[in-house]
């Protein structure tokens, strides 16, 4: 099992990964539909940055919530998968986690799915502030 | 819209009225503009009439971004804010960092288009399609730090905010447009918003950016151009130390102004060096979609107080530092604190200030005049208070807020020591050891402004040409080129910093073809940017600049700087007949026929 993980000390605020994510996945640079949010404490002047991202712990709560089989757990890969055709734009997977996002263009819902297994948001962070890996 | 890149269509608000409707971007202007610059050039040259006033109803702002902006082609969190300057009267377009350009992008706009006054102050939300006018009277009157801090809070997640300080609001024509604490500084654009009551500008987008290139196509394309800058060795020096780094390799070659350009070369600027700047750093910063990371947070204490704040740079790190024989650097960086928070332009701020330092040397200027301030070179003490009654206004301070030469007018002497070209105040580089940047100064169409045509490249770092820094030979052509292959970089829009980081016109014609999908070679850079440079030369025209105004102040020709030992003195005048003749203007600067034929215009 495995998930993006964040390094707030090291990110820039650069949102390189949310631009690549979102043409990546949507064909258009859609920041803020992006599988990844680099989230910034909005409180404090520089504030510190966060990050939300599908944290793979699988309880699956965006699942669960689906009253249809639009968002399917798929563990040869150990991901949620989206069926666009299936989902019924109900949001109720939006509700129950804050690392699920939407493009309100398509309606599509986005989540990790890890780019099967090379995840491109790691791949052009500049800083290394991202990175994923297997855990023991 | 036929091209990728853009979102078709500029933002219209009329602040007196409150009305909001939408301009199509015409696929023609896209052709020949491309965008950001280019766009503010075509659009104020065809909209504002002649001589009309800069603090008057009838200027326009106008947010412009390029087809790069927001996209993955790197560096390209920039945006143009376009005005007629009401410190220089000339066309006028300035940058701004940070997040704010993506956001009207993913909004839907390539831009907006501001006209009228408001009748009281307003801050213009625009939240995707939903725009609309939100009462400031709130935040009228707080610096740009606060009122940004207030809008963020009251406006929820995702806004991205720009504000100007009291300064724009009083109507200073040094002030800014501050988004977070990235400026568009130069020109004065802080006092047309402040003229239009038009306080702040907030922007959230949710949607997406369209590319003319097949998506793999688009971002291998963009892969390409971020691994070149990675590994360019230049970027570490960016990353560690952020844009001061050039500030003592320029004063070693005898090319950094001091005291307000009387000698190109400071006695100490140890106190600049990469590793005193770095020292102060607790976080490293950047704009959207770049990799090179100039910004970056810093923390220092000053009179007994700690500040948070963003790090210097190179022009505001020269101009209220070396420029002043100061040598203090947690006052530059309370002193650059304090103009970016009030909303004044460090640059000018800094070349007003040395102005009055080298008449109070000369014994031009009493204390009396200056409401008792000393304006000695070298007192960093006296930097806080200037700015402070610059930004209201107060005393001494309302003749420095105007600029060095507007100052010098009204106290009826010493305009030969304002440091500027068309009023706008000079940057960092010295005009006689790097003849192209004082031909670059005197012949830009905002005034003296070093990032127009950066001739240092090809005349000190063997980047883009090799050219000697002393003789006029060729330089005429250098500038030429580089004026215009830069309004490619001003237009797309990207950062200036890429020149240095290993991209080449050949790459800037690539990252203009691949989110659009237009055939864009390096032949087309040039024409572009001659195009753009020809309307800004027109428009200036019209407004009644001739030939005399492209000249340089006189003490370059005068005097050579003392620690020259070559003693090189500079008279851009003896290659303007040559300079005018590369740009096919006739012998008074006029764009010929010819050219405005062949250039479409």
């Amino acid at each position: 099992m495995s998930h993006v993980e964040f390094d707030k000390d090291k990110c820039t605020d650069c949102r390189m990964c949310m631009q690549i994510c979102s043409m990546h996945k949507l064909g258009r640079v859609t920041p803020a539909a992006a599988c990844i949010q680099i989230d910034r404490e909005r409180s404090k002047y520089y504030g510190d940055m966060g990050c939300r991202v599908c944290d793979m712990t699988h309880e699956r709560a965006c699942v669960d919530a689906c009253p249809v089989e639009a968002l399917i757990y798929e563990p040869d890969l150990d991901v949620v998968r989206f069926d666009a055709e299936l989902c019924t734009e109900c949001l109720a997977c939006l509700d129950v986690c804050p690392n699920v996002a939407r493009d309100v263009k398509s309606g599509r819902i986005m989540i990790c799915d890890l780019c099967d297994g090379d995840p491109l948001c790691v791949k052009w962070c500049p800083e290394g502030a991202l990175s994923w890996g297997a855990e023991a | 819209m036929k091209y990728g890149g853009y979102m078709g269509k500029f933002l219209t608000v009329d602040l007196s009225t409150g009305a909001t409707g939408t301009w199509d971007t015409p696929d023609e202007m896209a052709e020949k503009y491309l965008g950001g610059r280019g766009f503010i050039a075509k659009m104020l040259y065809d909209r504002l009439a002649p001589k009309i006033d800069p603090l008057g109803p009838e200027n326009v702002i106008i947010f412009a971004t390029g087809p790069a902006t927001g996209t993955l082609v790197p560096t390209t969190g920039r945006i143009a804010i376009g005005v007629k300057s009401p410190l220089t009267n000339t066309i006028s377009a300035s940058y701004l960092g940070g997040h704010f350009a993506g956001q009207v992008k993913y909004a839907g706009y390539d831009g907006i288009i501001i006209t009228g006054v408001s009748p009281t102050p307003v801050t213009l939300v625009i939240d995707d399609d939903r725009v609309g006018l939100r009462d400031a009277s709130g935040i009228w009157g707080k610096d740009t730090k606060e009122s940004q801090d207030i809008l963020r809070a009251e406006l929820g997640e995702g806004f991205e905010i720009g504000a100007i300080g009291p300064a724009g609001e009083n109507l200073v024509p040094i002030a800014t447009f501050m988004h977070v604490q990235r400026a568009a500084g130069r020109g004065g654009s802080g006092a047309v918003f402040g003229s239009k009551k038009l306080k702040a500008v907030a922007v959230r987008g949710t949607g997406g950016i369209s590319v003319g290139t097949p998506a793999e196509e688009f971002i291998q394309g963009c892969k390409e151009m971020h691994d070149i800058i990675m590994a360019n060795p230049v970027r570490p020096a960016f990353r560690y130390a952020g844009t001061t780094g050039m500030l003592p390799v320029m004063n070693e070659v005898v090319g950094l102004p001091y005291m307000n350009h009387q000698d190109d070369k400071a006695p100490d600027v140890s106190f600049i060096h990469n590793e005193e700047i770095y020292k102060y750093v607790d976080k490293i910063e950047s704009c959207a979609g770049c990799n090179v990371f100039c910004g970056a947070v810093v923390e220092f204490e000053r009179g007994g107080k700690r500040y948070r704040t963003e790090r210097l740079d190179h022009e505001s790190t020269w101009a209220l530092g070396p420029n002043c024989g100061i040598v203090d650097l947690p006052a530059l960086m309370e002193a650059n604190m304090l103009c970016d928070y009030l909303g004044l332009d460090t640059m000018s701020a800094g070349g007003a200030i040395s102005w009055a330092m080298e008449m109070t040397q000369r014994g031009l200027l009493s204390k009396e005049e200056t409401d008792g301030l000393d304006f000695s070179f070298g007192n960093a003490d006296v930097l806080a208070p200037a700015i402070r009654s610059m930004a209201a206004r107060q005393g001494f301070g309302d003749l420095l807020a105007r600029g060095s030469r507007e100052a010098a007018r009204l106290v009826g002497r010493g305009e030969e020591y304002a440091m500027q070209v068309k009023g706008l105040e000079m940057s960092a580089y010295a005009p006689r050891g790097f003849t192209g940047m004082g031909l670059s100064f005197a012949t830009t169409s905002r005034g003296a402004d070093h990032n127009k045509a950066f001739t240092v490249a090809a005349e000190f770092l063997g980047v883009l040409g090799n050219y000697d820094r002393y003789a006029l030979e060729g330089k005429p052509h250098l500038v030429k080129t580089m004026q215009d292959s830069t309004c490619i970089i001003d237009s797309l829009i990207m950062c200036m910093f890429t020149v240095d980081l290993g991209i080449g016109i050949d790459l800037y014609a690539k990252c203009a073809a691949l989110p659009t999908g237009m055939r864009f070679t390096e032949a087309d850079v040039y024409t572009v940017g001659e195009r753009i440079n020809t309307v800004e030369r027109l428009f200036n025209m019209n407004e009644g600049f001739t030939r005399a105004d492209d000249n340089l102040p006189p003490r370059f020709a005068r005097e050579a700087a003392p620690s020259d030992p070559g003693h090189h003195t500079l008279d851009v005048t003896a290659v303007m007949d040559e300079y005018y003749a590369e740009r096919e203007y006739d012998s008074e600067g006029v764009p010929t026929p010819a050219l405005l034929e062949r250039l479409g215009i």
